[in-house]
């Protein structure tokens, strides 16, 4: 029997080529499990409704070879129908296992659609349950209770109830990364179906006889289960960056200024009609009502750009009293704490405007005014070499987006976005990623009871608000309740910033029941955490929720607190399992503190 | 020789006014019908104000605003350019356009009255008929406007010159929401900036007008807003 066979301290992949290339298999070492309940060809390809699966191929070679770092077993095949070949790779490393397919092929009369299907996914034992990318925790129906990111892919996991299993991650960079432009594939992470995940075929484009890498899985054991997956996928994101930004001295400021206000300039909550003034105590005076606003965007621009061919700078001198005014306005606020942002449009440009020019007058305004901010309408970036410009004239002044970044350099200059989205439960995976970064919650348009949910969002998901009542000339207020709940909301943000904003969160925290969702914080110390739990259903549920993330230690004594409904929410612990009754679509913050017993 | 003062007789009727147009965030809070309206008896400038107009009611009537910020920009030393002499008058607030009309005892149009004055009897969609003709207006996409008697072909029913592109005109009402203070334009300009997110520009229909919320007078004065008076007279 020739049997070939590859391991770290993790995992251990065996292949036998008696018969063609098989996967014989994945071994878990620390659990002492065969993860696969039978042998399994590696791959299967389909071409013209016809399946090729790995063990048809001819085996051309069979090897395994190493330098002084890696190890790498590699299978090189030739298909017996067609000109094309199949290079399967598995390399050592210390934290995975590199499953790396490439192909090419030779066509006569030109290329053919190639599908991809891993058939290994279905043979992985039964005991185990699939976690995908795209859609980690389903709600009833089916959809993805957490909203995710195309640059920051969660793993796609297979884990049993015991905490063991296998983690895939895809790394791969977004965006180059579709059929239409290269072969290396992520479709299985936009997979949120289990039958499309299992059932899948990823098209190919093979145009030539030269390998191209086609899919790569980076395997991983896992023994605790998913919170290990989201950390280990947290770290792997993280250690790639440089994030030293948001530990810059000049930006501190910006990371506890919470509660920002969307200042549209045209309406009575900041502009006296009768005075032609501007009243800025007055604005911030009733923001009390919501705990005080921290950044104010002062927004004078859209929709009234375009009525005639002013741009937005014109319109900076023409507001009262000019660069002057908007001047006031900044020592107005500054006077309070209250620090004051001004958007810039990247679509209203004078025609042939060039990036320099953009940058000038940016740059003019940071220069001429005591803004503390920019505002990117729009924008998920600044223009290239902005934050630079800005920096050089005035340190300190930040860059805020409209929209969360797109990609990893953005994130790691960029240290603020708005969070537009609006759904309960989901939480967006880039709060738990990069809790560093400001990204308060807002949603233009909901009233009523999605303004609760607004709310709801923002306490579940431990993040800062941005009020926005005036929605470019439509009143959407909040009620005198809603208000009371988001100053409620901020002073208890405020008082657990080092819980909410220390460097370990993790969305969808495994639980016990249905329709019920955890989001953890953790403080860096490890002496609190906080557990915000949202129960989803139109029922009553009670009982036991979900287990405490660790034991407590020797001589430590646990503690709990609900903070949200002061005392009349009931909760308790026994053996490290936290049981509880919750109300209906309601939001708990179950509050845990860590001491040592004297 | 044109006669830039000159009226027209617009006979008093009622009719079912309905306004269409492109609804920015913010919304356009107002009863866009249909719904019948009255439209008085009135005598209706035949033209925009030009800028020779304004020149002349500032000589006899005095007028300064108390915010002069950005007040007829584009005058050099108190007063227009000869070139621009029979074109509308601009970088005028509503405040300015009432000032004047009061001065001669004349308001401006309110929105349904424009309309009517635009499209007449016939309710026609642009002044000239229900199609949109190239040529009958000043709508080259710049903020460069011709004179008011520029387009005879763009004549209303009643007789009025220059009622769509070239230059916004303001109407009476200002409304005051609770929150706002906003009016209508009306018309369209020959300007049309180049973003979906901008103010539509362009030489609109006669069922169209744009929501222009108010701030100080700086920002209310405008490189494409002129306007024409009219007086309710016995029909």
């Amino acid at each position: 029997m020739s049997l070939y066979s590859i391991e770290n301290q993790q995992l251990k992949f065996t292949f036998d080529t008696d018969d063609g290339l098989m996967c014989r298999s994945i071994y878990h070492k620390a659990g002492k499990k065969e993860w696969l309940k039978e042998e399994s060809p590696p791959f299967v390809l389909k071409i013209q409704d016809k399946y090729y699966p790995a063990n048809e191929f001819l085996i051309e070679k069979s090897r395994m070879v190493s330098d002084s770092r890696d190890q790498c077993l590699i299978f090189e095949l030739r298909s017996r129908k067609w000109d094309l070949r199949v290079r399967l790779s598995v390399m050592k490393k210390e934290e995975a296992m590199i499953f790396l397919l490439q192909a090419g092929a030779l066509w006569e009369e030109g290329p053919e659609e190639v599908y991809l299907h891993i058939p290994l996914f279905r043979k992985f034992i039964e005991t185990g349950s699939w976690i995908l990318s795209a859609n980690p925790r389903g709600k009833p129906d089916g959809t993805p209770a957490m909203e995710t990111h195309e640059e920051f892919p969660l793993p796609i996991c297979h884990i049993e109830k015991n905490g063991r299993g296998i983690m895939m991650e895809l790394p791969d960079d977004p965006e180059f990364t579709g059929t239409w432009n290269q072969n290396r594939n992520r479709q299985l992470l936009q997979m949120t179906d289990m039958e499309e995940f299992l059932n899948h075929e990823l098209l190919l484009r093979l145009q030539n006889r030269k390998l191209a890498d086609i899919l790569e899985l980076d395997f991983s054991a896992l023994e605790e289960g998913y919170k290990e997956a989201f950390f280990r996928f947290k770290r792997h994101v993280r250690e790639q960056m440089d994030l030293s930004a948001y530990e810059g001295e000049d930006l501190r400021w910006y990371r506890k200024a919470l509660f920002h206000h969307l200042t549209f300039a045209y309406s009575k909550e900041i502009f006296n009609y009768e005075t032609q003034q501007f009243e800025v105590d007055r604005l911030l005076e009733e923001g009390q009502a919501f705990g005080g606003y921290d950044i104010l965007v002062l927004w004078f621009v859209y929709p009234r750009l375009g009525v005639d061919s002013r741009k937005q700078w014109d319109f900076c001198r023409d507001i009262p009293g000019g660069l002057e005014g908007i001047n006031k306005i900044c020592k107005q606020a500054h006077k309070k704490g209250v620090r004051v942002m001004l958007p810039y449009n990247p679509w209203d440009k004078d025609e042939g405007e060039a990036l320099e020019d953009t940058l000038e007058k940016i740059g003019e305004l940071v220069e001429k005014t005591e803004i503390d901010g920019i505002w990117f309408d729009t924008m998920d970036s600044v223009p290239p070499g902005c934050q630079e410009r800005i920096e050089k004239i005035r340190p300190g002044v930040i860059c805020c987006l409209e929209v969360t970044p797109k990609v990893k350099e953005t994130v790691e200059k960029i240290t603020g976005s708005w969070n537009q989205r609006f759904r309960m439960p989901e939480g967006h995976i880039f709060r738990y990623l990069f809790p560093e970064h400001a990204a308060p919650i807002t949603s233009r348009w909901r009233v009523g009871e999605k303004k609760d949910l607004l709310i709801k969002r923002a306490i579940f998901n431990g993040t800062g608000f941005a009020v926005w009542q005036d929605v470019f000339g439509a009143w959407l207020p909040f009620s005198s309740r809603q208000k009371a709940d988001l100053k409620k909301w901020k002073g208890l943000l405020l008082e657990n910033y080092d819980v909410y904003f220390g460097k370990d969160c993790m969305p969808l925290y495994p639980v016990l029941q249905n329709e019920i969702y955890v989001n953890v914080f953790f403080k860096d110390n490890g002496e609190e955490e906080i557990y915000s739990i949202y129960n989803a259903s139109e029922q009553e549920v009670s009982g036991p929720l979900f287990y405490l993330d660790k034991k407590a230690e020797k001589n430590q004594k646990i503690i709990l607190k609900e903070l949200w409904h002061e005392g009349k929410a009931e909760f308790s612990m026994k053996h490290e399992i936290i049981s509880g009754k919750l109300e209906p679509e309601m939001i708990y913050i179950l509050k845990i503190y860590r001491r040592k017993c004297e | 020789m044109t006669d830039f003062e000159e009226k027209v007789f617009i006979q008093g009727d009622s009719y079912i006014y309905r306004v269409k147009h492109r609804i920015m965030e913010g919304d356009c809070e107002y009863d866009h019908g249909p719904r019948l309206v009255q439209v008085p008896s009135l005598l209706a400038d035949k033209y925009p104000v030009t800028n020779e107009r304004f020149y002349r009611f500032l000589q006899e009537s005095g007028y300064e605003p108390r915010d002069k910020k950005n007040f007829l920009k584009h005058w050099t030393e108190g007063k227009y350019r000869e070139e621009d002499r029979n074109k509308p008058v601009i970088w005028v607030s509503h405040k300015d356009a009432e000032a004047f009309a009061g001065w001669y005892g004349c308001r401006l149009l309110y929105d349904h009255e424009w309309q009517f004055a635009a499209g007449g009897k016939e309710k026609f969609l642009y002044p000239w008929g229900d199609h949109y003709e190239k040529g009958r207006c000043n709508d080259s996409g710049k903020e460069i406007l011709t004179e008011v008697a520029a387009y005879p072909e763009g004549r209303s029913p009643f007789g009025l010159w220059d009622m769509c592109g070239n230059a916004h005109e303001w109407t009476q009402e200002v409304f005051d929401d609770g929150m706002h203070v906003y009016t209508f334009l009306r018309g369209g300009a020959s300007y049309k900036a180049p973003h979906f997110w901008h103010a539509e520009g362009g030489a609109k229909p006669n069922n169209w007008h744009l929501k222009f919320q108010l701030l100080n007078e700086g920002m209310n004065r405008c490189g494409t807003v002129t306007f024409r008076c009219a007086k309710e007279v016995k029909g």
